[in-house]
């Protein structure tokens, strides 16, 4: 007679951001087996990117991700304009510079509202999804959506700053820093955060790099990986700035880097909108959509999402469609590779958290 | 020192490439693939970024490609591999990179590349009861597969 | 931060958070409190369907298919017959719609917007199709940019010969597109076809540019050919209204569609090796008389069709106005030689120096031919009955473009006048400019014209008129003739002139009256006359022409196949009213003759 039992976690799971399913194999409480079962979100966005124009894309690729839909931007324009040999005028660098790292604190404040919620703490969710929604109306400010953005896009990005936006975009930070002062009381210096995520769900260096995973979970396990400072895009090249890193690799230590980097993209925004050029041209001249030919090439371009890697294989056969697009989302590894390990030998309460913990996004698997 | 470059360039029957400074594509015969890929690990390249197909549909080839990343170096390399397209057969790199598993099997099911090794290559893992050719395969046309499952919505004309 | 604060949790920091009762709440009391909409909001759309001209280009870039295009007319009439402009308007699926707004910025006239307002409700999911109106009452929101667009608004720059430089010689004026160019250019275009109904031939603009666009010069010549059998002289001296329609007009530059057609035949050196389809032979012979625009076109069109054809040619040369008209610095001759090498290549028989009524009798063509096609144009000056015109100095201006083209004529006096306002105008004054810098140096030389029209509506094209003026072509607008006036040994010292009141009269109808009292000297020893054409019919019998019927405006009627009230006789070019006195218009309606002979033909057994 078997022990064990199965069970679903997921596609329609609170603990689970997105659709998507778990499936656990349980002994009493402790789980023997997990397996990710994805397929509840495919749109089969690679596919149809094939069939359309370059521009036409813009409607689809922020989709790949909600919570940090930018990324998604940035990295599918990048890869466009390497393959054009485009160079970006200064101040969109600037501009989309903002844009990811607003995007990032959004994408964190979300995370950290899902992350106490799987611990049982709703009040740090009501609040930062509140504190998210002011990112979000800058958002809106400056493309007229919240979440598509449908911002950046290849040549650059497709309008100037409203006027004051900058000076708004400046409070905010000012305004976050202020509330994580609470966040921190609340959430970070609570001694039941600490109990529940202490040496839970541990990814050692080793096992990291092994792995392959990228982003807080390297970080976490102290591997200073980050996109942005190792190979520099739109304006991260100018700006200064050091990789927070931990020792532990445990849930608490990639919480507390998330929180880290949180204070990273708000000091990132205040020495980007410093820097930034007060005038200029925020968009390189680009040909008609509808005829515009790509040359023929392949090219890999990445960012650094608040997962870890996000990248855009493009291949191009000199027509106006791309011919393949693959999409490399951070959390395709870090499902598939390491979740599924590191569940195993967690008690059921443990498995949301950790996946959360993980920052399992279904989307960029389930492309 | 040596450069990655020439580390690369060392490792048999690798044809290397320079796009720039780090993004290196290496293209490599079928037979020598799984030891290439070895070799690069060995001088640096610890992890997997992509792992995908390119359907060759002109030439009748997939083309296989493992983005790698060497973070010592900071170099992208791209190991480039075309197999015939009217028998897929690739072993598998999951020995060398565990996250290569999870990129197998949706190239086996996305584009009907056989993995040798990968025991769950092949296995259902997003589509579900699927029985047309595989669907990222240029010769599948997605239209005509909806246009034939589904019943469309024909909405009348009606305005505000 | 310092990691080490973070270290040991503590159990009474959470309770900081108790403070929040006694704050004021974020969030907003919906719907007492609503937050601002910000101007860039990309909400349901706007569309002013006056303003819109159905181009469908926001249809083409939709990424989700949510356009199509439909006709308003049920919720919204609009102006059906509006210039440059199909008669739908886009209907928007918002349950397709990903609000992206590339449609806006597609759009090139600009009355595409997203408004602020994003919410609608409705059990039917029918009911969210619709056309956007503005008469919704929605605010607008999301709007295009003429900095940031996805439209290359610039169009390429032709390069030209510098006015000194040009004056010299009677070299072409316009360099042509270099292949770079070419393409850039090619690539503005957006395909949309509404280009093709300002087109008297109704081109296909957009495959052929997009022919040229794939380097294809040999196909994109094909679907010149299909249309039009005279493609690279109309890429020079073209009226271009499919330029006037093009949809950048509203925001930027229009396609340079015309010299794109130049270039692609250039790059051609015969089209023998372009594809024609050529019907079987029918054995039926068709007489054309007149070898001008419209004659070669019905001409190589029958040729098409299978039948044989032959054109009467009074003067030495085939072309029409094109060979003796059109001046050397707008329309080289080898370009002529070229396309009219093609038509004969095709089979079509031109003989030269043949003048019906006197080589060759009107009433032969008809016995021995199965159709006769009348495109002999406007081939003769038309006089204004001035006082004192009947001196050898006083010329027409087609026999003095005809003189210097053809015959080489190179003399010219000092001091010139123009009557007239038109192309031909232009055409003669410049010519005189030429004439006069190779022979005297331009140095105390004048010519000038005057025209009854002032600048705002003067006929001759915006184009010619710079031309002139840098060409330091004196204009005298609004002053009409009076009469010659001559020195006393009998030369011509000048041109009177009279102030003009106004050119057309309340009605609209052509009736110029003028002042009087205001007169002035235009001093000149040379008047060239250049106020129209007319047609002369002396060839036809007496008996014949007196069945022959004119409209109003004395064109020769034509149903609409191009054939006239006598049977088996067809007309088109300049002598019918659907001309516009451009040479595509006479290859549009010798195309449409074409059609109509060749059906003529069929049911005639």
């Amino acid at each position: 007679m078997s022990k064990s039992y199965e069970l679903f976690i997921g596609p329609n799971h609170p603990g689970i951001p997105g659709n998507f399913s778990v499936k656990i194999e349980l002994e009493g409480d402790t789980v023997v087996k997990a397996k990710g079962d994805p397929g509840y979100l495919h749109r089969a966005f690679e596919k149809a990117m094939e069939g359309r124009y370059y521009i036409q894309n813009l409607a689809l690729i922020p989709r790949i991700c909600v919570p940090e839909p930018d990324i998604n931007e940035a990295a599918y324009a990048m890869a466009v304009e390497d393959l054009m040999g485009i160079e970006i005028p200064e101040r969109a660098k600037y501009i989309r510079t903002i844009v990811l790292e607003l995007a990032r604190v959004a994408n964190l404040t979300f995370w950290m509202g899902s992350f106490a919620a799987t611990l049982g703490l709703y009040t740090l969710s009501q609040w930062s999804f509140g504190d998210r929604d002011y990112a979000l109306d800058l958002f809106n400010e400056i493309c007229g959506a919240r979440v598509y953005h449908m911002f950046i896009w290849p040549g650059g990005v497709r309008r100037d700053l409203p006027p004051g936006w900058e000076d708004r975009v400046l409070d905010y930070v000012k305004y976050i820093k202020e509330r994580l002062v609470d966040y921190d009381n609340i959430f970070f210096k609570n001694v039941m955060f600490k109990y529940r995520t202490k040496g839970m769900a541990v990814v050692t260096k080793e096992q990291a790099i092994e792995w392959g995973a990228t982003g807080p979970i390297l970080k976490a396990a102290g591997v200073a990986q980050d996109v942005r400072k190792d190979d520099p895009y739109a304006a991260y090249g100018y700006l200064d700035f050091e990789i927070p890193t931990l020792t532990d690799g445990d849930s608490w230590s990639r919480a507390m880097i998330r929180r880290m980097e949180l204070d990273l993209s708000l000091d990132l925004i205040e020495q980007a909108v410093k820097k930034m050029p007060k005038k200029g041209p925020v968009c390189a001249k680009m040909p008609n959509p509808l005829k515009g030919i790509v040359p023929a090439g392949e090219t890999y371009a990445k960012v650094e999402s608040a997962r870890g890697e996000h990248g855009f294989y493009m291949v191009s056969d000199n027509t106006g469609k791309p011919y393949r697009v693959a999409v490399r989302g951070a959390s395709h590894t870090h499902m598939f590779t390491i979740a599924e390990k590191v569940l195993i030998g967690q008690r059921l309460a443990d498995v949301s958290h950790t996946l959360v913990s993980l920052d399992i996004c279904p989307p960029e698997f389930d492309r | 020192m040596m450069g990655i470059v020439d580390k690369i360039k060392e490792i048999d029957g690798t044809k290397v490439t320079v796009q720039r400074e780090n993004r290196i594509f290496v293209d490599v015969e079928k037979e020598r693939v799984i030891g290439t890929l070895y070799s690069m690990k060995l001088i640096g390249f610890s992890q997997l970024s992509v792992l995908s197909v390119i359907d060759r549909i002109a030439d009748n080839q997939f083309e296989i490609f493992y983005v790698l990343y060497n973070r010592d170096e900071k170099v992208n390399a791209t190991v480039r591999v075309w197999i015939d397209r009217d028998n897929p057969v690739i072993e598998t790199a999951e020995k060398i990179y565990p996250s290569a598993h999870a990129w197998e099997r949706e190239i086996a099911e996305m584009f009907g590349v056989k993995v040798e090794g990968n025991e769950e290559a092949g296995k259902p893992f997003i589509l579900e009861n699927w029985n047309d050719l595989p669907p990222m395969r240029k010769d599948f046309d997605s239209i005509k597969y909806s246009s034939e499952h589904f019943v469309f919505r024909h909405s009348e004309d009606k305005n505000e | 931060m310092n990691i080490k604060d973070y270290e040991n949790g503590s159990f009474l920091k959470p309770l900081a958070s108790v403070k929040y009762l006694f704050k004021k709440p974020h969030t907003l009391r919906y719907p007492k409190e609503t937050k601002p909409v910000p101007d860039r909001y990309r909400g349901l759309h706007i569309n002013d369907v006056d303003k819109c001209i159905g181009c469908g280009n926001c249809r083409d870039i939709c990424p989700c298919a949510a356009i199509t295009m439909a006709d308003p007319s049920d919720i919204r009439p609009i102006e059906i017959d509006k210039k440059g402009a199909n008669p739908v308007r886009p209907k928007i699926d918002y349950g397709r719609c990903s609000f992206c707004a590339l449609c806006v910025e597609m759009c090139p006239t600009g009355s595409l917007k997203m408004s602020k307002d994003l919410i609608y409700t409705s059990p039917d999911a029918d009911a969210f199709v619709w056309i956007p109106l503005e008469e919704q009452g929605r605010e607008p929101g999301f709007t295009q940019s003429d900095e940031i667009t996805p439209l290359m608004l610039e169009a390429e720059e032709m390069e030209e010969l510098e006015p000194e430089v040009r004056l010299k010689s009677f070299e072409e004026i316009v360099h042509g597109f270099t292949e770079e160019q070419a393409r850039k250019e090619a690539m503005r275009c957006l395909g949309c076809g509404i280009c093709m109904q300002g087109c008297p031939a109704h081109m296909k603009i957009p495959e052929y540019i997009q022919a040229i666009f794939d380097g294809k010069h040999d196909e994109s010549t094909k679907f010149m050919l299909e249309d039009n059998v005279l493609p690279g002289i109309c890429g020079r001296i073209c009226t271009h209204r499919c330029q006037d329609d093009c949809v950048y007009q509203y925001r930027g530059d229009p396609v340079h569609i015309m010299w794109l057609k130049r270039f692609a035949t250039d790059q051609l050196e015969t089209y023998k090796d372009v594809e024609i389809a050529k019907m079987p032979s029918s054995g039926k012979k068709v007489a054309i008389i007149g070898g001008g625009p419209s004659g070669l076109s019905a001409a190589y069109h029958l040729t098409t069709m299978g039948h044989s054809v032959t054109i009467f040619e009074q003067k030495q040369r085939a072309g029409g106005a094109l060979a003796t008209g059109i001046p050397m610095y707008r329309l080289p001759i080898y370009e002529l030689d070229k396309e009219i090498g093609h038509i004969e290549d095709m089979g079509v028989e031109i003989k030269l120096n043949t003048q019906v009524g006197k080589d060759v009798q009107f009433e032969d063509l008809l016995r021995d031919y199965d159709a006769v096609y009348i495109g002999v144009g406007l081939s003769y000056g038309r006089s204004i009955n001035l006082k004192g015109e009947e001196h050898p100095n006083v010329v027409q201006a087609i026999d003095f473009l005809r003189e210097v083209k053809v015959e080489g004529r190179r003399d010219i006096t000092k001091h010139v006048v123009v009557i007239g306002g038109g192309n031909v105008a232009m055409d003669v004054a410049r010519t005189v400019a030429r004439l006069q810098e190779i022979k005297y140096g331009s140095k105390d030389t004048t010519v000038q014209t005057a025209s009854l029209e002032d600048w705002d509506i003067m006929p001759a094209s915006q184009e010619e008129i710079d031309g002139a003026l840098e060409e330091k072509v004196i204009f005298n607008p609004a002053w009409g003739p009076n009469q010659v006036i001559f020195n006393e040994d009998g030369s011509i010292k000048g041109l009177e002139v009279k102030k003009v009141k106004h050119v057309f009269d309340e009605s609209g109808r052509f009736n110029p009256a003028f002042y009087e009292d205001q007169k002035k000297l235009l001093e000149g020893d040379y008047i060239i006359e250049s106020v129209g054409q007319m047609y002369n019919f002396e060839f036809i019998p007496k008996e014949m022409l007196d069945k022959l019927e004119f409209t109003p405006r004395r064109k020769v009627m034509v149903d609409e196949y191009g054939e006239t009230t006598l049977p088996g006789v067809f007309a088109g070019g300049d002598l019918v009213e659907t001309s516009k006195g451009d040479a595509i218009s006479a290859i549009a309606n010798g195309h449409r003759a074409a059609i109509g002979i060749d059906r003529y033909l069929r049911d005639k057994k």
